[in-house]
């Protein structure tokens, strides 16, 4: 029932983030990145920090890592984790569809676990998709330039900060027994740690910003160096999205439907 | 099938209540009716009932279950038809019931006939979203019936419905009690309940202020007499006459065997009126 319902959402930001991965992989001549970056200096040194453009990397890892993962992939996943997480839970509530849901013999802890599991497979399932895209064409064009371990540790912990976001816009959508107050909550702080992520990258007096943010845990050099330092930060990431669920499962299981 | 005992809920878990104290008990196969203004604590109480809504505090059992923490099989008893319909509109009317069907446990009923009871027969592979209001409020109300419940929640079953269709849902309800159903039905609208229920229970601010069947309520509260129209030197008179005075009831036995009586009818009082009586206030 949700795929049918949501199935365009999946779609369209798959779509959209596989026309940014193409167009880098298109992009790409490791001749040329060193002009590619002297393109880049003539615009704001702020906004190229903000959007993770500021070091695009020597080799094709560098590059399709800092042009993708400073911003791309995270900006376009994470709208569907805060749309779909409104529209798996709260959305039904709010139209009063739970309630006749939850007058069958199906339980409450089967209805969001369901939901839940059903979120992650959807940004997990856009990450396969595009990725798998990413590295077919870039074997095809650029035979063994494309260093795996480094490049799936930075995947696996952009993956997991995402369901971190997803984990909270999930909660709040457990939470709430409107739409409004789960976007403005469940929506809100998600973005509002995307917001403080790139701000912190601007410059060096607004790094402070860097420890009030998940998304800074996406450290695209610090992974590529050392993919096991990647693993680690994604396990810890994962079983904090675990508590996030979880308590969301938890509270829609205790709560007093509107009707 | 269903007993409650002292319920109480507050939506702000404070001193502010809902409902309060609300106790009442109904028999297998009745038709009990709940009658309120809207706010009075009637969609709460139904929301305690089908779980939906947490027991505070209270004793609530329904079809011999303890609704302080609901079993899976007590659902594949009741059914559920909120004022508020809902249906998917994404499926056709056809899939919506065959949706349903595969959430329950049990033995379900027909798709295509439940379909055919309320006119949607022609209608059956379009889809939802393409339903005007009442069609889909007949498609949630058959929904209800999927799992053939021993236990039927009522919510305003005929509002907003024209009055051929609201004919032919209260001819299904009253096709189910006759089958054994229990029927616990929810509204405002006094003709309705008036029409389909063994007993009513009135209730305002959360309390309910009486419970009895529509008859003895009518005779209990209404007028002893007669109003009659009949002819009479070549016009019409029109009168009302007590059951009680003996001269009345000698005047009215006149009238009727003169045979020049046009109409007559009996001043019960209606349940309207008996709900602003008891209460004071009225059901809009």
């Amino acid at each position: 029932m949700d795929l049918k319902a949501n199935w365009r959402v999946i779609l369209s930001v798959s779509l959209i983030f596989m026309i940014y991965v193409l167009a880098s992989i298109m992009m790409y001549d490791p001749d040329t990145v060193e002009k590619f970056e002297q393109m880049l200096a003539l615009f704001p040194d702020g906004m190229i920090k903000a959007l993770g453009f500021d070091t695009l990397g020597a080799d094709l890892n560098g590059y399709l890592s800092h042009y993708l993962y400073g911003f791309i992939a995270i900006i376009f996943p994470l709208i569907y984790v805060i749309l779909i997480a409104n529209k798996l839970i709260a959305k039904h509530v709010d139209s009063g569809s739970m309630a006749y849901l939850l007058t069958t013999p199906t339980t409450r802890v089967t209805v969001a676990v369901t939901q839940a599991v059903f979120h992650v497979f959807g940004l997990v399932l856009i990450f396969v998709i595009d990725l798998g895209v990413l590295i077919v064409l870039s074997s095809v064009k650029f035979p063994g330039s494309l260093k795996l371990t480094g490049f799936l540790s930075l995947n696996l912990v952009t993956i997991m900060t995402l369901t971190v976001a997803g984990g909270i816009a999930f909660l709040f959508s457990c939470v709430c027994n409107d739409s409004k107050n789960s976007l403005a909550y469940g929506a809100g702080i998600p973005t509002a740690f995307f917001v403080f992520k790139m701000i912190s990258e601007i410059s060096g007096k607004l790094e402070g910003f860097k420890y009030v943010t998940v998304f800074s845990l996406i450290d695209i050099d610090k992974i590529l160096a050392d993919p096991f330092w990647g693993v680690g930060i994604a396990l810890i990431l994962f079983s904090s999205s675990i508590v996030l669920y979880g308590a969301g499962v938890v509270v829609f299981n205790r709560k007093s439907l509107a009707i | 099938m269903i007993t409650v005992n002292g319920l109480y809920h507050s939506y702000s878990n404070d001193k502010k209540y809902a409902v309060k104290d609300v106790s009442f008990e109904i028999e297998r196969g009745e038709v009990f009716g709940f009658l309120g203004p809207s706010g009075a604590g009637k969609s709460t109480t139904q929301g305690v009932l089908t779980g939906l809504l947490q027991l505070q505090k209270g004793e609530v059992s329904v079809a011999g279950y303890n609704v302080k923490k609901p079993s899976r099989t007590m659902f594949n008893k009741i059914g559920v038809s909120f004022e508020q319909s809902n249906v998917y509109g994404k499926l056709t009317a056809l899939e919506n019931l065959e949706f349903y069907k595969k959430l329950f446990d049990v033995p379900t009923r027909d798709a295509n006939e439940l379909l055919e009871m309320v006119g949607l027969e022609n209608v059956a592979t379009q889809r939802a979203s393409e339903f005007s209001k009442g069609m889909k409020h007949r498609l949630t109300f058959i929904r209800s019936m999927i799992n053939n419940p021993e236990m039927w929640f009522l919510d305003e079953p005929t509002t907003g419905l024209d009055p051929a269709i609201a004919s032919v849902i209260k001819d299904i309800v009253k096709q189910e009690k006759a089958k054994g159903t229990t029927v616990f039905l929810t509204t405002h609208n006094m003709f309705v309940a008036d029409e389909l229920c063994d007993r009513v229970g009135f209730i305002i601010d959360g309390e309910i202020k009486l419970i009895d069947s529509p008859r003895n309520l009518k005779l209990q509260y209404g007028e002893k007499l007669v109003e009659v129209d009949y002819r009479k030197n070549g016009g019409t008179v029109k009168e009302k006459l007590s059951f009680i005075d003996e001269d009345d009831r000698k005047h009215l036995k006149d009238i009727v065997s003169e045979g020049t009586i046009e109409m007559m009818h009996t001043k019960e009082a209606t349940l309207e009126e008996i709900f602003i009586k008891v209460t004071g206030r009225g059901l809009e």
